[in-house]
């Protein structure tokens, strides 16, 4: 039984130090070499195009549920008038980031283990490096920086269909004003918290993008180590994820607390050396 | 300006597959490896590129010392290399002009020259010009080999490294790329080492022939010596080009019959049969 947890604690540690250590390559290949602008663009517009329809549907049913559910329990307390300001919160700062990256993991973290891998198993990555060019700067790089890019984008059109749609579903369904759906966002939404949405979307971009440029790019074993190339970074970027999102979460958390104490602290600073009129905290 | 082996020695896990090997071509020359399947003759060539280091030894491209160099600095040296897949890997996203058009993109070359090169490399591999817009995967292997070699010799490379160029090739195409290899050789120096398991081929195009066995060298010749070896794995491939039903008919004459005496002692050694009767045969 130890034995087991040894083995996979050895394996989790050398799968982690294997893709920290290639991405180290991509950002130095990253801040060494030209930018390859137009391959970029590419990516991500193919990227985006592949993922919007199923990123859309996911969006509007995800944020359905979302007010189903808390409409059941605000309705017991008689606090519905807070539906629309809960419901968006946490679609911006925890569901809507967790669920494109999910998403985007299985789709397009998937196909892009795959695509690597074949191209590596098929000695295409050799050849370039035969023909003088580095592969990690001609395809990965690309692939992975649209990536990041396209969960950003993705994210953001994900919460404005999901925000849409929540209204729509609490209108018909939960027979709220979608004034008063509307008008409770701000209370609980503000320019901070689509930050730190977006930068959780950054963070598992990251994740999904390193680790299927990693285990593509690393494949080896014919058609079957393709196979395996892809089932595992499936299973490792959801897994990073999740446990990237506890890590995020409370590092957030951490930094709108300092951000508080540091506004408040700013301004009372002002106040006593008379700048701007005191009392208003 | 040669490719030289040191001492190399190469291990996949618990198995040898390259020890002590130690080889170098001439200026210009043609040398052929042969060797049974999985020998390491894939290895061999993919460690002149540094695509696999070697556990010792070192390996030279000309004054590069390969094995002591890092990746930047490689690329460099691959540029003077060109290398020929075993299984043509070409980039299936792109289509035929690009593959080939790939290595000429960092020469600065303008896109008229460009298309010229690539039209006259097709030309050389026996492709029309209807190819260019189709990808890897519309293409049957044989067409996908002749493109690969395209893609390689396109940048004019001073060195090639050929994996089976002509493995699943027909007859006629085979000839002509044993033609194309010795015109780049002849015509413009270049120095090339071809694997193959085609002891034919070998025998009419090579300068020299290196038969590797247990992960060395088993036999280095030229063709004439190597008919002449009397090595039981070199008699042994010698005897595959006349056991074929065609051999003795219609192809190149008996290359036994010219080592005869070798040949019968190597027939009686191993098959437990009389030469002459197949001498009958043939006639
Ligand atoms: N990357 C690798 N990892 C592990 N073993 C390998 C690797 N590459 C080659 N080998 C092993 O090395 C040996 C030699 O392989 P190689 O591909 O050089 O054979 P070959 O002589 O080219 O054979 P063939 O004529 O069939 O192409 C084989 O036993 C193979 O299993
Ligand atoms: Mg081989």
């Amino acid at each position: 039984m130890t034995d087991f947890a040894a083995r996979a604690l050895s394996t989790f540690l050398h799968e982690l130090g294997g893709i920290a250590i290639f991405n180290i390559r991509i950002a130095r290949t990253y801040f060494g070499t030209a930018g390859n602008g137009p391959e970029i663009f590419r990516q991500t517009a193919i990227i985006c195009t592949r993922s919007i329809t199923t990123v859309l549907f996911a969006g509007v049913f995800v944020g359905a549920i979302l007010v189903v559910q808390f409409n059941l329990m605000l309705k017991q307390y008689d606090a519905q008038m807070y539906l629309g300001g809960l419901n968006t919160s946490a679609l911006v700062r925890e569901v809507g980031p967790l669920i494109i990256s999910f998403l985007l993991a299985g789709k397009i973290g998937a196909f892009t283990a795959a695509e690597l891998g074949t191209m590596r198993v098929t000695d295409q990555i050799d050849a370039m490096e035969c023909l003088g060019a580095n592969p990690v700067q001609r395809i990965v790089l690309p692939r992975f920086i649209a990536i990041i890019l396209a969960s950003v984008i993705l994210l953001g059109l994900g919460l404005v269909i999901s925000i849409a749609g929540s209204t729509i579903v609490a209108t018909v369904f939960c027979g709220i004003n979608p004034l008063r759906f509307a008008g409770s966002f701000p209370r609980f939404v503000g320019v901070w918290t689509v930050a730190c949405g977006m930068i959780k979307a950054l963070v598992y971009g990251v994740i999904v993008a390193g680790v299927s440029c990693y285990k593509g790019y690393t494949a080896s074993g014919g058609a079957r180590g393709v196979g395996r190339a892809v089932t595992l970074a499936a299973v490792y970027t959801n897994l990073y994820i999740v446990i990237a999102d506890f890590i995020t979460s409370n590092i957030l958390e951490f930094l709108t607390e300092v951000w508080r104490i540091a506004l408040a602290g700013a301004l009372a600073w002002l106040a006593a050396h008379g700048w701007i009129a005191g009392g208003g905290l | 300006m040669s490719i030289r082996f040191e001492n190399v020695t190469k291990s996949f896990l618990d198995r040898k597959v390259l020890s002590d090997l130690s080889f170098s071509t001439r200026d210009g020359e043609i040398l052929y490896i042969i060797g049974k399947s999985g020998v390491g003759k894939s290895v061999t060539l993919k460690h002149a590129v540094g695509l696999i280091k070697p556990d010792s030894g070192r390996i030279f491209v000309g004054s590069h010392e390969v094995t002591s160099l890092n990746r930047e600095e490689l690329m460099p040296v691959r540029r003077l290399c060109g290398m020929i897949f075993q299984q043509t890997a070409l980039f299936d996203s792109m289509n035929i002009f690009d593959n080939i058009a790939y290595g000429l993109r960092s020469t600065g070359l303008d896109s008229d020259a460009l298309a010229a090169r690539v039209s006259e490399v097709l030309s050389l591999v026996q492709l029309d010009s209807g190819v260019l817009d189709k990808l890897p995967c519309d293409l049957s292997f044989g067409m996908q080999k002749r493109v690969s070699l395209a893609r390689t010799i396109a940048p004019s490379p001073a060195y090639l490294l050929f994996d089976e160029p002509t493995t699943g090739l027909d007859p006629i195409i085979t000839n002509a790329i044993g033609s194309l290899i010795t015109g780049l050789s002849r015509q413009l120096g270049t120095t090339s080492i071809v694997v193959s398991h085609d002891m034919e081929s070998a025998l009419s195009t090579a300068d020299r022939i290196m038969l590797l066995d247990n992960g060395g060298i088993a036999a280095l010749g030229t063709p004439g010596e190597i008919r002449q070896s009397t090595n039981p794995l070199v008699m042994e491939f010698l005897a595959e080009i006349n056991d074929t039903p065609e051999a003795g008919t219609s192809r190149t004459p008996c290359i036994w019959r010219q080592d005869e005496q070798s040949y019968r002692e190597y027939r009686r050694a191993i098959h437990h049969d009389d030469p002459l009767d197949i001498e009958e045969v043939d006639k």
